[in-house]
Parts: C-alpha cells; sequence; structure tokens
C-alpha cells in the first residue's frame, strides 16, 4: 500500500492547507475576547456567526443575496455572449477589427467604477443601472480575451480544416473558438472578480437592495456583527464562485494536456 | 502516359517581411507532378520548398495560374489536395476519433458510414482502442498515425507531406515511413513529400526535386524509382549523390538565413 | 512617414465616428440633454475644468491615492510573493489566505476599513493597498517558481547565498511576471479609488463625480468620466512603457511586432 501523506489526504489535507485561516479566526476571537481590541470594531467571530445564522433564518436576507447575484449573473451573462461574439469577429473580419478595435482599445484602460454615476443617470436606482454597469465593465475584458484568443489560433489547424473542406464559418466555429476557449476562460474568470467588485461597489454607493446595500445599512445602523456577517458573505460567495468557474473550466478544456 | 497531377509552369512566389520589404522565395519553378508518383521536395530550410507545398495547397495565395491540379488553376485549399503537417495540426478539443470524422462531417457523408470508415481507418493505422483518446494524450507517433487517418478519410487524389515525421524519433520514423509506403501502394495516391532528409526522400519516393536555397529553385529532378535486385545498393549510391549536391546548399545556407 | 500617419488616422476614423454619432443623438430630440449632453457642451466643461486648475488638483489627489496605495502593495506583495517561494512557514501561511483573497471583492471590506481607519486618506490607501496585494503576491509567487532550477543551481555551485540567490537570481528572473502582476494591479488600484473616493468623500477624481451625479449635473457627470477615461489611459500607457524599458533585456521586447 502506497503511504498516504498528510497532504494528500482528502479531509485532514484540506484541514492542513486551511489552517492558517483556523488560526485567523482563532486570533480574531481572543483578541476581541480578550479586551485587545474594541468590541464594536471587532466584535468577536462567534458573535458575527450569530449574527449570521440569525441572517439565514432571515428571508430579506436572501431577497438581498438574491438581487445581487441575478444582477451580477445576467450583466456577465450579456457580456459573455456579447463579449465573446465581437471579439472572435474582430479576429476573423479585418472591417470588424477596424470599426471596434480603437473603440476597444481607447475604452479598455478606463476604470471601471467611473460608470456608475452615468449608469444611474441613464436607468435609475434600480436592477437596470446596475445590470447595465455589470455588462459594460465585464464586456471589454470578455471582448480582448476573445480577440486574443482567436487571433492567436494555429494557422495549420485552420489551413487543415479548409483542406478538410470546411467552409470559413465552419472554421471559425469548429476552429477559430474551441481554440480562443483557454483564452476565454482566463478573461470569464477576470470578468466574475470585476462582476463582484461591481455589484458590491454600485450597491455601497447607492441602491435599495442587495448585499451592498445590506453593509451600508448595518454598518450605518451601528449593528457591526450584522455588517461583518453580510462581508464574510460576500467574501464566502466570491470564493465559491470562483471555485465552480476553476471546475467548469477544467471541464471545458479536459482536451488540455 | 500518365497525366499530370499537378504541373507547375514558371512560378515565383514573394512576400511581404515584418519590415515590409519583398522577399522572393520562389523563383521560376517548374514542376510536372505524375498522378499516382512519389515525389519528393528536398532542400534545405528556408529554400521555400514548404512554401511551394503551401501553394499547391492553395493555402497561400498567388497571383495568376501557375499552378494546375488535375487541369484546373489553384485557386484555394480543397478536399482533393489533403495536407498532413509536421506539427500533426490534430484539433486538441476532438477526440481522435472526432479528428478523423471531421472531414466527411463537412462533405455530409451519413453518419453510419462516417463511423464505418472512420473505425476502419483508425484500425488500419494502427490506432485501434484509441478512439476516445485526446491528442494531448497520444505520442508524437500516434498523433502523426491519427493526422493521416484523418486526412485519408475524405480520400484525397493528392498527398501533401510537410516534414511529417520531422518532430519523431528515429526508431518511430522508420516505422512509419514503411507504412506510408505501404498506404501509397495500396491506394495509388499522388504524393507529394517535404523533407530534408536525403535517405528519408531517396527510400521513399520515384523522383527528388532537389531545390537550392532563397530564392528556391528546382537544381535538379532525380529519379529514383529503384526496383529488383540492385534496389539497396542503388540507393544507397543516390543517397551518396545526392548529399553531394545539397551539401553545398546546406554549407552556405546560414549566411542568408 | 507618411504611410504610418495615414494608419494612425484609420485608427481614429472609428473614434471620430462615434463623436459624430454622439453629437448627432444629443442633437436629435431622441434623448433629453439632461441623459446625454452634447459632445461641445461636456468638451466645453472638461476645458474650463483644466482652465480653472480644479483637473489638476483632483487628478493629482486621485492619483496620489492610488499610486501609494499601488506601491505600498507591491513592496508588499513581492516581498511576500518572493518569500513564499523560499521558505515554506511563509508559504503554508499565505496560501490558504491568497485563494481565499485573491478572487473575492475587497471592496466590499471597505465598510470595515472606515470602522477601523475612520475617513481619511489613511483608510483609503489601506483599501486600495489591500485590493492591490493579491494580484502583486500571486504573480511574484508564480515568477518565482517559474525560475529555472538550473539557474538557481549554478548560482549555488558559485557559491552565492540564499539571499544572494534572492536578490541577484530570483528577482531579476521573476521580474517579467512581477510587472505582468503590476499591470494587473494598476487598473485595480485606480477602480478602488473612484470607488472609495464615490462612497467616502473627500475630493479627487471619484469625489467629484459622484458631486456631480447628487446635483443631477449631468454634464459634470460625462465630463468627469471623460477625465477619468483619458486619466486612466495615461498611467496605464506609462506603465505599459516602464515595461518595455525595464525589460528590454528580456526577449519579449525583441520579438514584440505590434
Amino acid at each position: 500500500m502506497r503511504p498516504l501523506t498528510l497532504e494528500k489526504h482528502p479531509v485532514l489535507g484540506g484541514i492542513v492547507r486551511y489552517s492558517p485561516l483556523l488560526l485567523l479566526a482563532a486570533a480574531w476571537e481572543a483578541s476581541s475576547r480578550l479586551g485587545l481590541v474594541n468590541e464594536y470594531a471587532l466584535p468577536p467571530l462567534s458573535t458575527v456567526l450569530v449574527a449570521w445564522f440569525q441572517f439565514l433564518k432571515d428571508p430579506s436576507f436572501y431577497y438581498h443575496a438574491g438581487m445581487s447575484l441575478m444582477r451580477a449573473a445576467t450583466g456577465l451573462s450579456l457580456a459573455i455572449v456579447l463579449g465573446v461574439t465581437l471579439g472572435i469577429s474582430m479576429a476573423s473580419f479585418r472591417w470588424v477589427e477596424a470599426t471596434f478595435g480603437p473603440i476597444v482599445q481607447m475604452f479598455y484602460p478606463m476604470p471601471k467604477s467611473a460608470l456608475i454615476p452615468l449608469t444611474i443617470l441613464w436607468f435609475g436606482l434600480g436592477h437596470l443601472s446596475k445590470i447595465f454597469l455589470i455588462f459594460l465593465g465585464c464586456l471589454l475584458p470578455m471582448t480582448l480575451s476573445s480577440f486574443n484568443g482567436a487571433r492567436g489560433t494555429d494557422k495549420v489547424l485552420l489551413w487543415s480544416a479548409s483542406s478538410l473542406g470546411a467552409s470559413r464559418w465552419n472554421r471559425i466555429r469548429d476552429v477559430v473558438f474551441p481554440a480562443s476557449l483557454p483564452s476565454i476562460m482566463a478573461g470569464m474568470r477576470t470578468a466574475l472578480a470585476l462582476a463582484f467588485v461591481l455589484f458590491v461597489s454600485s450597491e455601497l454607493i447607492i441602491a435599495n437592495e442587495g448585499l451592498g446595500y445590506l453593509i451600508r445599512m448595518t454598518g450605518d445602523g451601528g449593528q457591526y456583527p450584522a455588517m461583518f456577517a453580510v462581508v464574510l458573505t460576500v467574501v464566502s460567495m466570491g470564493f465559491l464562485a470562483d471555485r465552480l468557474l476553476i471546475a467548469i473550466t477544467h471541464r471545458v478544456l479536459r482536451w488540455r494536456a | 502516359m500518365k497525366t499530370a497531377a499537378v504541373a507547375i509552369n514558371r512560378l515565383s512566389y514573394s512576400y511581404a517581411a515584418s519590415d515590409g520589404r519583398s522577399v522572393l522565395a520562389l523563383s521560376d519553378v517548374s514542376l510536372v507532378v505524375e498522378q499516382g508518383s512519389f515525389v519528393s521536395l528536398l532542400g534545405p530550410s528556408g529554400c521555400g520548398k514548404s512554401t511551394l507545398l503551401y501553394l499547391i495547397g492553395g493555402f497561400l495565395k498567388q497571383e495568376g495560374t501557375a499552378i494546375h491540379v488535375d487541369g484546373v488553376p489553384v485557386t484555394g485549399p480543397g478536399p482533393d489536395r489533403g495536407i498532413v503537417f509536421q506539427q500533426f495540426a490534430l484539433f486538441p478539443w476532438r477526440t481522435v476519433l472526432g479528428n478523423v470524422v471531421y472531414g466527411m462531417e463537412k462533405q455530409r457523408v451519413p453518419r453510419a458510414e462516417r463511423l464505418d470508415r472512420a473505425h476502419k481507418l483508425i484500425r488500419d493505422v494502427g490506432l485501434a482502442g484509441f478512439e476516445a483518446s485526446y491528442p494531448s494524450q497520444l505520442s508524437g507517433g500516434m498523433r502523426q498515425r491519427a493526422a493521416i487517418a484523418r486526412t485519408l478519410a475524405v480520400d484525397p487524389a493528392i498527398l501533401l507531406m510537410d516534414e511529417p515525421f520531422g518532430a519523431l524519433d528515429a526508431q518511430t520514423r522508420g516505422i512509419m515511413q514503411e507504412q506510408l509506403r505501404q498506404i501509397w501502394q495500396a491506394t495509388g495516391k499522388t504524393v507529394i513529400f517535404v523533407t530534408h532528409d536525403v535517405r528519408e526522400a531517396v527510400y521513399l519516393s520515384q523522383k527528388v526535386v532537389v531545390m537550392s536555397k532563397r530564392p528556391g529553385t528546382i537544381k535538379e529532378i532525380i529519379d529514383t524509382s529503384f526496383e529488383g535486385s540492385e534496389a539497396d545498393a542503388r540507393v544507397q549510391s543516390a543517397v551518396e549523390d545526392i548529399w553531394q549536391q545539397v551539401k553545398l546548399e546546406f554549407a552556405d545556407a546560414p549566411a542568408h538565413a | 512617414m507618411a504611410r504610418l500617419n495615414v494608419a494612425w488616422l484609420k485608427r481614429l476614423l472609428p473614434i471620430i465616428g462615434l463623436l459624430v454619432i454622439w453629437q448627432a443623438v444629443a442633437a436629435s430630440h431622441v434623448t433629453s440633454a439632461f441623459l446625454l449632453p452634447s459632445v461641445v457642451t461636456v468638451a466645453e466643461r472638461v476645458w474650463s475644468d483644466i482652465a480653472s486648475g480644479t483637473l489638476a488638483g483632483k487628478v493629482g489627489l486621485t492619483l496620489y491615492r492610488a499610486l501609494a496605495g499601488f506601491l505600498i502593495a507591491t513592496v508588499a506583495g513581492v516581498t511576500v510573493g518572493l518569500s513564499m517561494s523560499i521558505l515554506p512557514v511563509v508559504r503554508w501561511f499565505f496560501d490558504p489566505l491568497i485563494s481565499v483573497g485573491f478572487p473575492t471583492p475587497k471592496i466590499a471590506l471597505l465598510p470595515i476599513f472606515m470602522l477601523w481607519l475612520g475617513l481619511g486618506d489613511e483608510t483609503k490607501i489601506a483599501m486600495i493597498t489591500f485590493a492591490c496585494f493579491f494580484a502583486i503576491t500571486t504573480n511574484a509567487y508564480a515568477g518565482a517558481l517559474g525560475v529555472e532550477r538550473a539557474f538557481i543551481w549554478s548560482a549555488q555551485m558559485l557559491g552565492a547565498s540564499r539571499r544572494q540567490i534572492l536578490t541577484d537570481i530570483i528577482l531579476p528572473a521573476a521580474t517579467p511576471q512581477i510587472l505582468t502582476g503590476m499591470q494587473i494591479a494598476l487598473p485595480v488600484s485606480l477602480i478602488s479609488t473612484l470607488v472609495t473616493e464615490m462612497i467616502m468623500g473627500g475630493g479627487g477624481l471619484g469625489g467629484g463625480l459622484l458631486e456631480a451625479s447628487r446635483y443631477a449635473d449631468s454634464p459634470g457627470v460625462f465630463a468627469a468620466i471623460v477625465e477619468i477615461a483619458a486619466a486612466g489611459a495615461i498611467v496605464i500607457n506609462v506603465m505599459f512603457a516602464l515595461r518595455k524599458r525595464l525589460l528590454r533585456w528580456h526577449e519579449e521586447t525583441q520579438t514584440r511586432d505590434q
């Protein structure tokens, strides 16, 4: 039998790997309990967890979380569909690149959060402004990563496809698109993180629902354990969404060595 | 009398280098490849032998009608000319089976027939049992077999081979050369084979076209179709002859690289 | 030379086209001047911001905050990232923190930073540092791991100490990847600065933008966005030029053909 090292054990390995987090959690609890820090500034972890369990029983918490997720998912999905289409078209058709390339290049470095007031101006305080903001913010990273991926398509693959009888449209669908997938998935990871940043930021700045709004409301009301609990929720949602995307990426790119 | 599968009449070709200057790659090349024959293009790297192959394949565009395939001027790639590349050029996101059926999908071969033919070809090249493997899971020799099966699947009249065994180890190369010879004899296809390996060229082909360094011109066409008892000895002497010719070209090549 | 100018003009054409469409839509009655002020109105506003000197002040304040956070994060991130590659304890401690911290929206912690550090610049800079830290650390770490073993072995053979190996071999070899991390972190620093300014006030480009939005001053909002986009483009292109200059020895600068 092969010796099972601690790192490789499915459960123990995870505990060893994430033990620094447990240590930090313990330090958090202790410093607050022992009065090393002000209890308002850093409520003990146990108090935060109690506040979190209160939330789990509260339907309005699910409403806020659902609103945030819906906005992020809608904006991100639209950005992925349009960005991939635009990026691959830019790489495949010279005139599309000539038309949109300079515009993408000009807006790419723009700090996306500057668009928050604009989307509010156009669409008010509700869903539409947040969805549009996340869509606009994620569109350029998706376009650029698809464009770079598509442009890097190996020429001999395209030639092989042509000599096997593939039409131009066949080549884009069967060769350029799958060849861009690694780059598209990498862009998607950036866009996912950006979608989280944008929904939290825009809801912190001005909103009537969503997790960002909840952080702000609990903070303004001095309910610090609750505020910490919502922040923890956002942090774990970001982490889980990223892990999920990594798992999807592995599945989509399983053909890679 | 045999008819010409490929007829090239006074072909010159130049391309734009990265600094914008025009580079003459081929100069005044004329060549007739008879139907069913096996012809090698031999020369040092940078002599334009691959360029010539890509022009016959229609992958590189050229003005005028200097190249005729089956009496028709070449305007682009087509399934009458199958190509096998040194880098295999398998679609990495498709399995071996998926690669082999691709061309037949584009030719709208009915599904059942498609799978039948693909399975037979995969067996013929010795890849039975690897139908569901991705290219990344195969060795170099196996990938090249899969690539050859994919090309044979659309039953092209002409096989264009661009240093197909250049990336393989010596032993695998020997086996593959033998297999290619058998395929050629069994199918009667016209083969145009690019290589810089003198022995490989003489062993496989009926005619060796020796090319000079840039700008590529045809230096000499040597008959190497040896049959009968003295074949081995004559192969040996032909290799030495051609090696003497090519040596000068190889020696001078770096000065222009 | 003339050919270069023609190429430039061609690249400029779509942007001019966009401005023309904007102006045309604004001039028509499809939208109101509130939803879409005309190009001329916005350009006038930007010009008056430049002329009165208010723009320079705002840009200065925002860049000071963004770059301060960015530079602190660079020093901290490179230190941690490179240490992770040679010290197992550091790797053990930071690896899980980074795997959780990297994907999370750091800006969600801003109210906590405000609770701890108050409403001044310290809070903003701390927030920006925190937001930039992870991208730089992960890239510095990956860069250090990617250093060819042969380099390290030959240095050891030549009698280099552990510290010398870190500063003489690993740091320069990891530089391209560290710069990649910095290029990822720089826009993050700008995004975070704007959000902190919009939430906390205290002037700067973000403060000005939110103020314009509060007073429903739509030309002001558009002008601020144009100003922010321009400032962002300049900062990011400077970083790009810096990368090229620092990596003159590296093959990517030689083979870059675009």
